[in-house]
């Protein structure tokens, strides 16, 4: 059900339609010691997809988490993504409350009757399992019984007529559905290891003191960033490649990006080696170099060349 | 709670049944431009459609399969009952026979699907454990990138104080863990006296095996060796240090042994010490170890030692060893030495020695000293050598003391000089770099026109404004995957690693090679920029040399 608004929403979104006016609840961040997380996986999609905003995801990916090429949630958001986020108004910015020492008995009660309801669900699902990997290897199991008894017959050196054989080969053959199963342990239950909190509701206050940018070197990186993602550009963090920002034109799991986005202050003086330092990086990873900065409030871009003459 | 997120009792079965732990591919081949084309749309939603479902997976384990901790906000710590797993021979430790797991390695687990973390009997969510774990000893950038390093199979430790390559031969640090669990158990400390005991009654057993001569030398080394200080240590150093500096850790050695050394003893030798003394100092420079930096450290480590030492030492005295009446018998200069007769109280029961005992140096000297070069002698009358003319007229010098001698030997030198034929070279104003008597070896050359100087001992020598002094931290120790790892005697790290936003300031050089230098393992910088994590090292780097004359 979930699902199916979540794609008509997909769906109106792509023509364009106001997106305030169908979604009442904005989408939570949360601050956890100063950075800011997304826990939730619809959410991270709808940031991606939507929003544009690509952060970065910075936990082990349940399946396989001993391993650094694919992680998994929490989706870390960078200061600029959170501030144009909450500047947009498409999000809020929520912090959770530390826990309480107190026992929490109706929380308790909750988690128990959880646990014990899943247990006791997962009980037949179990029986079932076992049942269909007995039936599986039922010819097996009637050919062990049968080599076992041929043993015990020479072990004992007895002389049996064959129509005793036949009786007892028929006594081999057994009905699945009379085997008894013993049911499973509570330790022989798969439980679940919550990554998002499951008690979110109850846990969280708003944070009201988010305050980047600040300085004024912040806030040209903020400028800048919110000049190029309303351009309708893709960014991530330019440290791979020493800028500010990698400039994408579409999603960065599909393209390469185009730029490095340098950022620098309006009145700086640059030497001509720092030039050239930015442009021989650019002609290397064939990128081309933006050297951004503002003046009086408005962005400019003034890209590196290197013509090759020599 | 949320039901969006709790997954069913069936949904949970399944879920594990169909568990695939492959990693999937990343987005695959990366195209150039935005064309708006069917295609790139048809790729990107399929891009979409797996991230999501790779992301909404959930964490399913056994409940049995799982250790249980209990995370105790006071302490910043998870305790657990039972260990189980790989993970406890190189995570955790054990305190008054509770086992304890710090923050991050018990983050680390949870987010590997090892462990339940409990508090008041709820188990703990990964966000609720980032809100509660890392706010005490260990930040969210160091978790990251112990994370990182832990997923790479790496493992981490928090960091241990360093301990230098001094301390790790003479085994300090061993001794430094071992005094501490002295300090809990009172008895151990009795035995302790009694080990010294029979030290004791070892050497005295030597007195009458070995005569009167041998058990001096053996007691001093005895003593030498219970302070952990070989003599050949020593001698190295005194050719490292300069003459004023030299006392000083030769008193204080003596000092630490109980004994007075006596310091005038003469050395005779042929220019060797010289050339000895600069291939040394070669030596160190290679080693990036600045003389006077090794000298203050080993300053140091005698003075933790004695530190370290004072405890024990309070137990000794009570063995009646009053080590200001031992007297240590100079053998320089005499052909004889007189050993007095010890102290009764000194001698196990049932020996007596009755009269001084004389020994004779010189045949022992004899006896055990290599044969030199004699130039009569038959065997070495056809052996010749390519020595330059003016070695073979330098000077014997004999002094009393380091310091004379090296006067002596500077004044020997220039009498040298004087006779040489290219002393012309030096009457005008411009004179050649080297000397002839430079020429001892082509790296002793080389360092004489090495005009430019290495420059660690540069930086770190210059002072950092205080304003300046950052807040430089080590982080982890890092080991290479071993079995054989034991988290209680680790070893030397093969890596360590500080960490810094990408906004923050760099490193101080000095500190990095400071702590590189004292044990050799190299400091990694960890440059973290909103969870992306980059290492980078800086290392010292010597042009290299290129020596064409043998």
């Amino acid at each position: 059900m979930a699902k199916n608004t979540e794609e008509v929403r997909r769906a109106i979104e792509k023509e364009d339609m106001p997106m305030t006016s169908l979604i009442s609840v904005k989408m939570s961040l949360f601050v956890t010691h100063g950075k800011v997380f997304v826990w939730d996986t619809d959410d991270v999609m709808k940031l991606r997809e939507d929003y544009r905003i690509v952060g970065n995801l910075v936990g082990s990916l349940p399946r396989a988490p001993r391993q650094n090429i694919q992680l998994g949630l929490p989706l870390q958001l960078a200061p600029d993504e959170v501030t144009l986020l909450l500047e947009k108004g498409f999000c809020e910015l929520l912090e959770s409350v530390k826990l309480s020492s107190q026992i929490d008995d109706d929380r308790l009660k909750q988690f128990t009757d959880m646990r014990q309801t899943s247990y006791q669900q997962q009980i037949p699902l179990f029986i079932g399992e076992r049942r269909k990997e007995i039936n599986q290897h039922r010819h097996k199991i009637i050919e062990g019984k049968k080599a076992k008894r041929q043993k015990l017959k020479q072990d004992g050196e007895h002389d049996e007529n064959d129509e005793h054989d036949s009786i007892e080969e028929r006594e081999d053959d057994f009905n699945i559905d009379d085997i008894a199963i013993p049911s499973i342990k509570p330790e022989q239950a798969i439980v679940q290891l919550f990554t998002e909190s499951p008690w979110k509701s109850r846990m969280t206050s708003i944070h009201k003191e988010w305050q980047y940018p600040e300085s004024d070197s912040d806030k040209l990186r903020y400028a800048v960033f919110k000049d190029l993602w309303e351009k309708k550009y893709y960014l991530t963090s330019g440290t791979k490649f020493g800028g500010d920002f990698l400039v994408y034109p579409g999603d960065p799991a599909l393209f390469h990006s185009f730029y490095i986005a340098v950022c620098i202050p309006h009145h700086d003086k640059l030497t001509a080696l720092e030039i050239v330092t930015l442009g021989r990086l650019g002609a290397t990873v064939r990128k081309t170099v933006i050297l951004c900065s503002i003046c009086d409030n408005e962005v400019y871009y003034t890209s590196l060349q290197w013509t090759g003459i020599t | 709670m949320n039901s969006n997120i709790v997954l069913s009792g069936s949904e949970l079965f399944k879920n594990h049944l169909t568990c695939d732990h492959s990693v999937p591919q990343k987005g695959g081949s990366k195209e150039i431009e935005f064309d708006g084309s069917w295609m790139q749309a048809k790729r990107l939603s399929s891009y979409y459609e797996e991230r999501h479902s790779l992301l909404k997976e959930q964490r399913t384990e056994k409940l049995g399969n799982l250790v249980q901790g209990i995370w105790n906000p006071e302490k910043y710590l998870i305790e657990f009952e039972r260990e189980m797993g790989k993970f406890w021979s190189n995570m955790g430790f054990v305190d008054h026979k509770r086992k304890w797991l710090f923050p991050e390695e018990a983050l680390f687990l949870m987010e590997s699907n090892m462990l339940e973390v409990t508090y008041n009997d709820i188990p703990l969510s990964i966000e609720e454990a980032y809100n509660e774990f890392m706010s005490h000893g260990i930040n969210l950038e160091e978790y990251q990138v112990y994370c990182h390093l832990r997923r790479h199979g790496y493992l981490v430790r928090r960091h241990q104080p360093l301990a230098t390559d001094y301390e790790v031969s003479i085994k300090l640090n061993q001794h430094v863990t071992k005094s501490r669990k002295r300090k809990r158990k009172k008895k151990e400390m009795n035995r302790n006296i009694d080990i010294v005991d029979e030290n004791i009654n070892h050497i005295t057993d030597g007195v009458c095996e070995e005569g009167l001569s041998m058990p001096v030398e053996k007691q001093r080394k005895k003593n030498e060796e219970e302070c952990d200080i070989t003599e050949d240590d020593d001698v190295d150093d005194d050719f490292f240090v300069s003459s004023d500096k030299k006392i000083s850790s030769k008193t204080r050695t003596s000092d630490i042994c109980g004994f007075t050394i006596d310091n005038n003893e003469e050395f005779i030798e042929e220019g060797l010490i010289c050339d000895k003394n600069e291939k040394n100092q070669n030596k160190s420079k290679q080693f990036n170890n600045p003389v006077e930096t090794e000298f203050d450290s080993l300053h140091c480590d005698i003075n933790k030692f004695c530190s370290t030492k004072t405890s024990p030492k309070s137990s000794l005295e009570q063995t009646k060893w009053d080590f200001s009446k031992i007297i240590f018998p100079n053998i320089a200069n005499t052909d004889y030495v007189t050993v007095n007769v010890p102290l009764k109280q000194y001698l196990p029961e049932g020996i007596r020695i009755e009269e001084s005992c004389e020994f004779n140096v010189l045949e022992h000297q004899s006896k055990y000293s290599l044969p030199r070069f004699d130039p009569v002698n038959p065997n070495d009358k056809d052996l010749h050598f390519s020595y330059a003319d003016w070695v073979k007229t330098k000077t014997t010098v004999s002094a009393s003391n380091w310091k004379e001698y090296k006067i002596k030997l500077k004044k020997a030198q220039q009498c040298v000089e004087k006779d040489s034929p290219a002393d012309i070279l030096w009457q005008g104003e411009v004179t050649p770099l080297t000397r002839p008597e430079d020429a001892t070896s082509a790296a002793n050359i080389l360092s004489k026109l090495q005009v430019i100087q290495v420059f660690d001992e540069e930086i770190l020598k210059r002072e950092i404004p205080t304003e300046l002094a950052s807040s430089f931290k080590i982080s982890f120790d890092v080991f290479l995957p071993d079995a054989k790892f034991k988290k209680t005697d680790p070893g030397k790290p093969n890596h360590r690693v500080c960490i810094t936003r990408s906004t923050d300031d760099v490193p101080n050089l000095k500190d990095i090679h400071e702590n590189t230098l004292k044990d050799g393992v190299p400091v990694h910088w960890a440059v973290l920029d909103n969870g992306d994590v980059a290492f980078y090292s800086f290392q010292q780097l010597n042009l290299p040399i290129d020596i064409t004359i043998g």
